[in-house]
């Protein structure tokens, strides 16, 4: 406005005016008042839940309750760490013609066939002499398609300049291997120029790293030490009092085992932890008598197996536990092998694996006493400097069969409440009505109006943070409510702002 | 309805040539029928119009010192607003021009760099930015805006020739467009309903430009304006116009005189436009958007947000330039006054103002002359004017201005207009 002003008076070649040019320009606003929308929404749990990040998925069940679940880390144990690959440090002597080679396996376990993975092996050969010397080397317990596993060498020292030879790596993959006692019978015969047998002064035997594709076996009792983890249920993070009496909430154990042999669990603890920091025990037969898990029988060999345990209040004290500030789950198990059952034959291959998931499923499907949630949010109302004061007008349609009263809190920088938005308490909003069936059948619904005055509005901008706060009840009803996924909480508010 | 009557001075009157009131009639230099009375060389130096009109208020109507602030409010003036308000700059830059000049034919070429800027708004805009839409609840109101702004080159070839008599007139010229903006669609109603004080729009706006505005999104506009970028008078916009004109005597002491300007357009090699023709509903934010994007959301972003306007981009747009109609009758009286009057119309798309000017001119002697003249310009009523021209040798200068009010009160006038400039004569 400046510049157009300054360009007028030199339109006119004069500069005679009451405007103070040296002042600054503004806009009058003091009789503005304006009419905004502030927000309007058609709040679902499924929506909220869509946007809130919590760590849980919403599912919607047959009946179109809510079903909050929260999934532990997927916890594995896979064959190549419970047997995991042997690497091949030092050749091994061969002092004879014949000789049994010890295979590198636990003794508790006994190796009736294997499949051998990625494995090479290599001979070295020596003498002494000036001589032609012809090796052939059989490993008669390792095949291939029917034929036994054979190699042959030749040492031509006869000019004094070949005593020793080396093989190199020789692939030893996909042979099977059908050991005695997990041992192995190397035989070699050596044949100088006139078809002498001979012992060699030096030979050895190495392998790179010894893998299985298959093994079957009877293994011995072993521990899977499976780590564990907490499930944090963040659903009511924002819990202050009150509390909701689930009426079904489970836990829910699923184990995948592709290993053929038979496993139980071995629960080290399963535990809930409250809001507060309180441990209770989730308390079970199932988890004291121990969790049979399915496997694969040496025929099913590559299939997996799946076991659901479900922790629920016909099998445990997870209801009480529920009705508390549940903030976590935390579990810790391991997977017994073979344990009372040592000569039981089985298997594993290079793929098998040993899969836990504990899943939280909190059907929201109970009563509500007086739960008091809070959001807080950081509050900077620097750019409304010019707000003068305000009336809110507000339309609330509750389609929760639940009574509810929110209100809404003003702080300052150490949290210190410095006003509130609503006087008695906040807005209270009736619960709706539920017909027979257990459904809403009507909603109930308020409007408003709410000045925020000059003194109000000051106070509300010094503010730094601001708190809504909700509780909310079903005591108005005796039985359990069900929240579905299509009641609503319609909310829209707009206001009337006047300027400085 | 408003009956505007008044004069257009900015490129016409204001330039008043008197050759010799004894012998002629008075015309006015950019006139197309303009003939000098004496044959000969006319070398127009550079001269300069500014003109300024508004419709409703003046700038100190609207402007009021509060508290070491100019405070700007349209409180006062909301009596006087009309349902469709203009405010209008306007002005021309004659950088040089050459006429030669027979006994019966003139013929010339000349360059002027010429400037229309206008803003039309309604009184219910007005309103809103006064009182803000609280008062508006219920009812529904338009607050489009025209925004025109115009810059160009022109470069003309001028001829008329005397026939019994009557001279007939007319130019031909080559328009180089420098920069522009333009409204062709203003519609813009706002509703705020009651109750949650949902606000709905019906849309059907479009602003073509060229350079003009840099629009990044409704909260990040930028107008950048160069009047004066006349550096670079060639370029890719370009397009023609012509002016018509006749004037001859209905009797010994009479003469009546016609004429049109500037009929033509300007094709612009690529315009950007910006529309939005829908209808629309703010209802505020929507919580969940504020949960999920943990309360970053601002209202006045979303609704920017949502009246978002579309860009594209034209190629080559053709728009009109502002067009002058003009009829004036002149009479003598005695040997040195003439009285006269002369009705006249600027059009620029939507933008239409009417002049009735009545003036007198009074050959002083001794090569001076003057003028006075009042006029009737849009609404406005009080604009009494003076102008007065020397020539001393071969050189002629002229000054003139439409308000004397304006120059005692400069921001105190809702019409004002100068022009100054200078001719050497080789006759």
């Amino acid at each position: 406005m400046k510049p157009l002003m300054v360009a007028l008076c030199l339109f006119t070649l004069m500069s005679c005016t009451d405007i103070d040019f040296n002042q600054d320009f503004e806009l009058d606003t003091s009789e503005v008042e304006l009419a905004v929308p502030l927000f309007s929404s058609q709040l679902s749990i499924p929506a909220i839940a869509d946007v809130s990040k919590i760590n849980g998925n919403i599912e919607i069940l047959e009946d179109g309750t809510i079903q909050v679940n929260y999934r532990g880390n997927v916890v594995e144990q896979s064959s190549t760490q419970i047997f995991p690959p042997i690497p091949g440090i030092f050749d091994l002597p061969i002092i004879d013609t014949v000789q049994q080679i010890q295979l590198p396996a636990n003794a508790q376990d006994q190796i009736l066939k294997a499949v051998i993975g990625d494995t090479n092996i290599d001979f070295t050969f020596g003498i002494d002499t000036r001589a032609l010397i012809e090796i052939e080397v059989t490993l008669p317990e390792l095949s291939k398609n029917g034929e036994v596993f054979k190699k042959t060498f030749t040492i031509d020292n006869r000019n004094g300049n070949q005593s020793t030879i080396s093989s190199g790596l020789i692939s030893i993959e996909d042979y099977t291997l059908l050991p005695i006692n997990n041992q192995l019978t190397l035989r070699y015969q050596a044949l100088n120029e006139q078809g002498q047998r001979m012992v060699l002064p030096m030979s050895t035997i190495g392998f790179d790293v010894f893998t299985f594709r298959y093994v079957e076996g009877i293994f011995g009792e072993r521990t899977f030490d499976i780590n564990g983890d907490i499930i944090t249920i963040d659903l009511f993070s924002k819990w202050i009092s009150g509390g909701v009496d689930f009426k079904d909430p489970k836990v829910t154990l699923a184990v995948e085992n592709s290993f053929g042999m038979p496993t139980k669990s071995k629960v080290n603890f399963m535990d809930i932890i409250t809001l507060d920091g309180v441990t209770l025990n989730l308390e079970s037969s199932l988890l004291s008598n121990g969790i049979e898990f399915e496997y694969p029988s040496i025929e099913e060999a590559g299939s997996v197996k799946k076991t659901i345990v479900v922790f629920d209040k016909t099998n445990s004290n997870i209801q009480t536990l529920f009705s508390e500030k549940a903030g976590k789950v935390s579990y810790d198990i391991d997977a017994l092998i073979n344990e009372g059952r040592p000569q039981d034959p089985g298997f594993l291959t290079d793929s098998s694996y040993f899969r836990i998931q504990v899943e939280v499923n909190l059907p929201i499907d109970g009563k509500v006493n007086e739960l008091v949630l809070q959001e807080t949010t950081d509050l900077d109302l620097t750019s409304y400097d010019e707000v003068a004061s305000m009336e809110l007008n507000h339309t609330i349609i509750n389609g929760f069969p639940m009574d509810m009263i929110i209100q809404v809190y003003f702080d300052d920088a150490t949290g210190m409440q410095l006003d509130s938005l609503y006087n008695n308490g906040g807005i209270s909003i009736e619960a709706a009505s539920i017909g027979q069936d257990g459904v809403v059948n009507n909603a109930s619904s308020i409007e408003g109006t709410t000045i925020v005055d000059a003194t109000k509005m000051e106070t509300i901008k010094n503010s730094k943070s601001i708190r809504v706060r909700g509780r909310f009840d079903t005591q108005l009803y005796e039985e359990p409510v069900r929240l579905l996924d299509i009641y609503n909480l319609d909310i829209s508010m707009g206001a009337k702002i006047k300027l400085q | 309805m408003i009956i505007v009557l008044g004069i257009w001075s900015i490129a016409g009157l204001a330039q008043v040539e008197v050759s010799s009131s004894d012998e002629s009639f008075y015309v006015d230099l950019d006139n197309p029928t303009y003939r000098s009375t004496t044959a000969g060389f006319h070398f127009m130096l550079p001269s300069i119009g500014m003109r300024y009109y508004n419709s409703s208020f003046t700038p100190e109507d609207v402007i009021v010192s509060n508290e070491g602030k100019n405070l700007v409010t349209l409180k006062e003036v909301q009596d006087q607003l009309l349902d469709r308000n203009t405010v209008l700059f306007q002005s021309s830059l004659r950088t040089i021009g050459m006429m030669w000049h027979n006994d019966r034919i003139s013929i010339g070429i000349g360059h002027q760099g010429r400037w229309l800027g206008s803003l039309q708004y309604t009184d219910d805009l007005a309103s809103l930015m006064t009182f803000g839409n609280a008062s508006l609840i219920g009812n529904p109101v338009g607050i489009g805006t025209d925004q025109d702004y115009l810059y160009y080159n022109e470069f003309h070839l001028s001829g008329a020739v005397e026939i019994g008599g009557w001279t007939i007139g007319g130019k031909a010229k080559f328009l180089v467009g420098q920069e522009f903006i333009e409204t062709p669609s203003r519609d813009i109603s706002i509703n705020t309903k009651d109750g949650g004080y949902t606000i709905e729009f019906d849309n059907d706006y479009q602003i073509n430009t060229y350079k003009v505005l840099n629009y990044r999104g409704l909260n990040d506009v930028d107008v950048a304006i160069e009047p004066w970028g006349i550096s670079s008078p060639f370029g890719n916009n370009n397009g023609l116009a012509f002016d018509f004109g006749v004037r001859g005597p209905i009797s010994d002491r009479l003469q009546v005189h016609a004429s049109v300007s500037d009929m033509g357009s300007i094709t612009w090699d690529e315009a950007t436009t910006y529309a939005s023709s829908e209808q629309l509903s703010y209802k505020g934010i929507d919580l969940l958007d504020y949960l999920s994007e943990d309360g970053n959301v601002d209202i006045a972003d979303s609704l920017y947000n949502l009246l978002e306007l579309k860009e594209s981009t034209a190629q080559e747009l053709s728009t009109g330039i502002p067009q002058l109609w003009k009829l004036g009758f002149t009479g003598k009286i005695g040997s040195n006054h003439q009285l006269g009057s002369e009705y006249s119309v600027l059009k620029h798309n939507k933008l239409s103002i009417n002049s009735l000017k009545v003036f007198w001119v009074y050959d002083i002697g001794s090569n001076w002359n003057g003028m006075f003249h009042y006029s009737i310009v849009g609404n406005t009523y009080d604009n009494i004017g003076a102008a007065i021209m020397k020539r001393s040798g071969l050189f002629q200068w002229h000054l003139k201005i439409d308000n004397i009010i304006g120059l005692v009160k400069p921001l105190d006038v809702r019409y004002g207009s100068f022009n100054v400039g200078g001719s050497l004569f080789f006759d």
